[in-house]
């Protein structure tokens, strides 16, 4: 059996908000540190006309404790730094013996000239 | 019924227990005091930065070092015994008094009170001056110079020694220490008495790690 893949994460809180000229808003502030053992990290690419669009999907699995039971119920309010990048949070799984939280979580560049 | 080859006796408790001692109790012991360190737990256990389960994993970490402790028969902090002795009989002479847990070296134990349980009826614990009997660290022993003559008949077990095992420097070993977070990890990781599959031990698990520390006891 290999060396189990923890690798250091940080969990974040995002605010939403309008700024006054009515712009929206998204503020990203690190809430704690932490480790996930990291699983099928997926890069994929998508040429859409004149772009290529690239999206990042990875999954993360966490021990269950009352911070990541915070972050399971209001996923849209947190966020996940992962090799200094900010992933969203798209799905989350509780273990049924609350030992540990899974999280799928994707990103997305900004689209590239072709 | 067949005779007990040993003598016909049945009871072999004289036999069985080769100490001087015929009870102990433990009277205090520290639960409060970390062993291991937060930051050595969350670095085990992965949560690092999470500090939600702090509260929870200091009092895992409180029961951890007592099961290590009871299982060396060491003390990581300073643990209280009374001890309780038979009587002697053997007033005036010189007798040695067992002690069933000690820390190495001279300052391995602090022995807090030695008294017995004199004549009078009803009788009273009386206190023996610190300067009739002296602790002998090579044998774990408690040398009584003069056993006193009015020891009581009726109880039991009239000497009543008091001591405190002091920390022992092996606590601080890391090979210890990581039998500690071994013992975390485990508990950590099953918190029922129950499982559906068979538990497998890994190979240098904690009883391979404490196995030099644990003392013979015959």
């Amino acid at each position: 059996m290999g060396i189990v893949r923890y690798e250091p994460v940080a969990i974040n809180n995002v605010t939403n908000g309008v700024d006054s000229f009515g712009e929206y808003t998204t503020t990203i502030t690190k809430w704690f540190d932490t480790r996930a053992v990291v699983s099928d990290v997926a890069n994929n690419l998508k040429i859409a006309d004149r772009y290529r669009e690239y999206a990042e999907l990875v999954q993360f699995r966490f021990n269950y404790t009352p911070n990541m039971s915070t972050v399971s119920v209001n996923q849209e309010d947190y966020s996940v730094t992962y090799r200094g990048k900010d992933w969203r949070i798209t799905d989350i799984r509780e273990s049924n013996d609350r030992m540990h939280i899974t999280m799928l979580c994707y990103r997305a560049e900004p689209g590239v000239p072709v | 019924m067949t005779v007990d080859y040993l003598g016909g006796n049945a009871n072999l408790t004289q036999v069985r227990n080769p100490f001087s001692y015929e009870k102990i109790e433990q009277i205090s012991r520290d639960i409060q005091t970390s062993w291991l360190t937060l930051d050595e737990i969350t670095n085990q256990i992965n949560n690092w930065g999470d500090e939600s389960q702090d509260g929870y994993l200091e009092g895992l970490e409180v029961a951890v070092r007592m099961a290590i402790e009871d299982y060396l028969g060491m003390a990581i902090f300073p643990i209280q015994y009374r001890v309780y002795y038979g009587n002697f009989g053997q007033s005036g002479s010189t007798v040695s008094l067992d002690i069933p847990e000690a820390s190495a070296g001279t300052t391995g134990i602090t022995v807090n009170s030695v008294a017995y349980y004199n004549a009078s009826v009803p009788s009273v614990l009386t206190t023996i001056a610190s300067s009739t009997y002296q602790y002998d660290p090579s044998g774990n022993k408690l040398i009584l110079n003069s056993v006193p003559n009015d020891i009581s008949n009726q109880i039991s077990n009239p000497f009543v020694v008091t001591y405190t095992n002091n920390a022992s420097f092996i606590a601080q070993y890391p090979v210890v220490k990581q039998a500690g977070l071994l013992l975390l990890t485990h508990l950590y990781n099953n918190r029922s008495n129950t499982t559906e599959v068979k538990l497998k031990e890994i190979p240098y698990g904690v009883d391979a790690l404490l196995r030099p520390y644990k003392k013979l006891v015959m």
